[in-house]
């Protein structure tokens, strides 16, 4: 990378607990959180005692940014962050970190997700959507029956379909390229092979979205530490830089008035995000890009300039989204293959990769990482690159 | 219908000052929307003031026809209020690149429906309470189009 953008930060360590969706194994969101980071700090080879800085997100479905650090013996923190919002917060809370972190505010932070997706609120639970969203304008589609995240990305899918004719066999292409990753991910929950057969046979939950098209819900948790760079050259683990991101946040009221559902925010931030780094999607190894639903990588890999406007089935039937193709995409099989923790799961994937340390599914010689995170109208993406 | 009282509770509308007048409108087989009396855009859903003037906005009545720009076909069983299969649309009011409203898609076939085809707007029941909601109906035209 020749550009003259440097940053000062570096993820030092990565932890995770188990993903399972076996309801008998449900443990608390603080238990997993606490879990998951103190599997973080150890893998930095720091102890609870180094950590000032801590930062979350949730829907009211977890623990915060005060218990997780209380729970494993954080004595006082410095800086904290907690993000009220869906998978967007994974941006705004390790960007966050990552700007504390060079302002001096803290040493070491912690970032995590924790949720019991599965086993406590599900997403997919209307009522649940009810208890979790908390300003008035969604009465108007609630009282349609519209309330579940799968009508609303079937919704902006249904639209991409009648302008550029992408098919149930383009979603699944998607649907069958991440499950294909998740088989040599040990930590990924759903690892047989999926077929683009059992996928047009798989559970319509709102058309045009299948059950294999959306968000495996499960109980889990991951973290992330980060510290500066300079402090990074003398941990356990190799750093991974944090070059830094670009967002966007836009139709404050309803996502119904963003203009074109053909287009989510990776649209509003490609150019920014490419001319911020000097680079452009040929430079990118592997792509960890936010898939709560099938429709969203396809819309949001296109919005970055990866392929052009209704090729993103080709692209990936093609196999230019997997390994000795153009860029890995989610070698982890992401949210739909290895599980939703809110895309949290995308950023230790790309640094295990960009440390070299992701097994069976390691992408060789990768060096850069582009991590996105957010549907619809906000979200940003990040670089990451190895030392 | 498919749920309870108390499972209906969730998705009944919580009227304020901004959001009455949709709502009493409804009631009165109106389609009242929020609209700016300098610029004449429309503002849904509601605020107290025109984004773009910042004078106050005034509830209007809105035409009882627009334009399906996307919809999705509901077939899992979340929703307490209607029972799967169910179409929801967003429909821009009026005209393409009206204010857009989300409404069920009823009295049709869930094959019938299809981006672009003109509906007219008719207040129905919403279960669980006393309220009234919009629905679209796809006009007698677009029905003839598209049916075999």
């Amino acid at each position: 990378m020749d550009s003259g953008q440097t940053t000062d930060v570096a993820v030092v360590g990565i932890g995770r607990t188990a993903y399972t969706r076996d309801l008998n194994a449900a443990r608390t969101p603080l238990t997993l959180g606490a879990e998951a980071a103190r599997n973080a700090i150890a893998d930095a080879g720091l102890t609870p005692a180094d950590i000032d800085g801590c930062a979350s997100y949730a829907m009211n479905d977890s623990a915060t940014f005060g218990q997780v650090p209380y729970a494993i013996g954080v004595d006082e923190l410095t800086w904290n962050l907690d993000v009220y919002g869906g998978g967007t917060g994974s941006y705004t809370s390790v960007h966050s970190a990552a700007m504390a972190l060079s302002s001096g505010a803290c040493s070491y932070a912690v970032v995590f997700r924790s949720l019991c997706g599965r086993s406590g609120l599900r997403y997919g639970d209307a009522e649940g959507m009810a208890s979790l969203l908390t300003h008035g304008d969604q009465q108007f589609d609630f009282a349609s029956g519209y309330a579940i995240p799968p009508q609303w990305f079937a919704m902006w899918a249904r639209r991409h379909q009648a302008e550029y004719g992408t098919t149930a066999e383009d979603l699944g292409a998607i649907a069958v390229a991440e499950r294909a990753h998740a088989a040599r991910n040990p930590h990924a929950v759903m690892r047989s092979e999926l077929t683009l057969d059992q996928y047009l046979q798989g559970r319509m939950i709102s058309a045009p979205l299948r059950v294999y098209d959306c968000s495996l819900e499960v109980d889990g948790a991951c973290a992330i530490v980060l510290t500066t760079a300079e402090r990074a050259r003398d941990l356990a683990q190799p750093p991974v830089y944090l070059r830094g991101g670009e967002f966007t946040w836009n139709s404050g009221g309803s996502w119904n008035n963003w203009p074109d559902f053909t287009e989510m925010y990776t649209a509003k931030v490609a150019k920014r995000f490419w001319n911020r780094f000097g680079i452009r999607p040929a430079d990118i190894d592997v792509a960890c890009i936010y898939d709560c639903f099938t429709y969203t990588l396809l819309v949001s890999l296109e919005g970055l300039g990866f392929y052009d406007k209704g090729a993103g089935g080709d692209f990936f039937r093609e196999g230019r989204a997997t390994y000795g193709g153009d860029v890995v995409v989610n070698p982890h099989g992401g949210l739909l293959s290895e599980g939703y923790i809110h895309g949290f799961n995308h950023h230790v994937e790309a640094v295990e990769q960009l440390r070299g340390q992701a097994g069976q599914r390691q992408v060789p010689g990768a060096r850069t990482a582009v991590v996105t995170a957010g549907g619809g109208p906000y979200g940003g993406a990040l670089l990451y690159e190895a030392a | 219908m498919a749920g309870t009282d108390a499972a209906l509770r969730a998705f009944q509308p919580v009227p304020d000052g901004l959001t009455e007048p949709f709502w009493r409108g409804a009631a009165e087989g109106r389609l009242v929307l929020s609209r700016c009396p300098r610029c004449r855009r429309w503002q849904h859903p509601p605020l107290t003031a025109c984004r773009v003037c910042g004078v106050t906005l005034h509830p209007e009545v809105a035409p009882m026809a627009g334009v399906i720009y996307s919809y999705t076909t509901m077939y899992h069983s979340s929703v307490p209020l209607y029972d799967p299969p169910y179409v929801v649309a967003v429909v821009e009011v009026g005209a393409i690149e009206g204010p857009r409203i989300v409404v069920r898609v009823v009295d049709c076939d869930p094959d019938q429906v299809d981006v672009g085809a003109p509906v007219t707007i008719e207040m129905r029941d919403l279960p669980g309470g006393t309220y009234k909601v919009p629905v679209a109906v796809l006009t007698q035209s677009a029905i003839e189009v598209i049916s075999p």
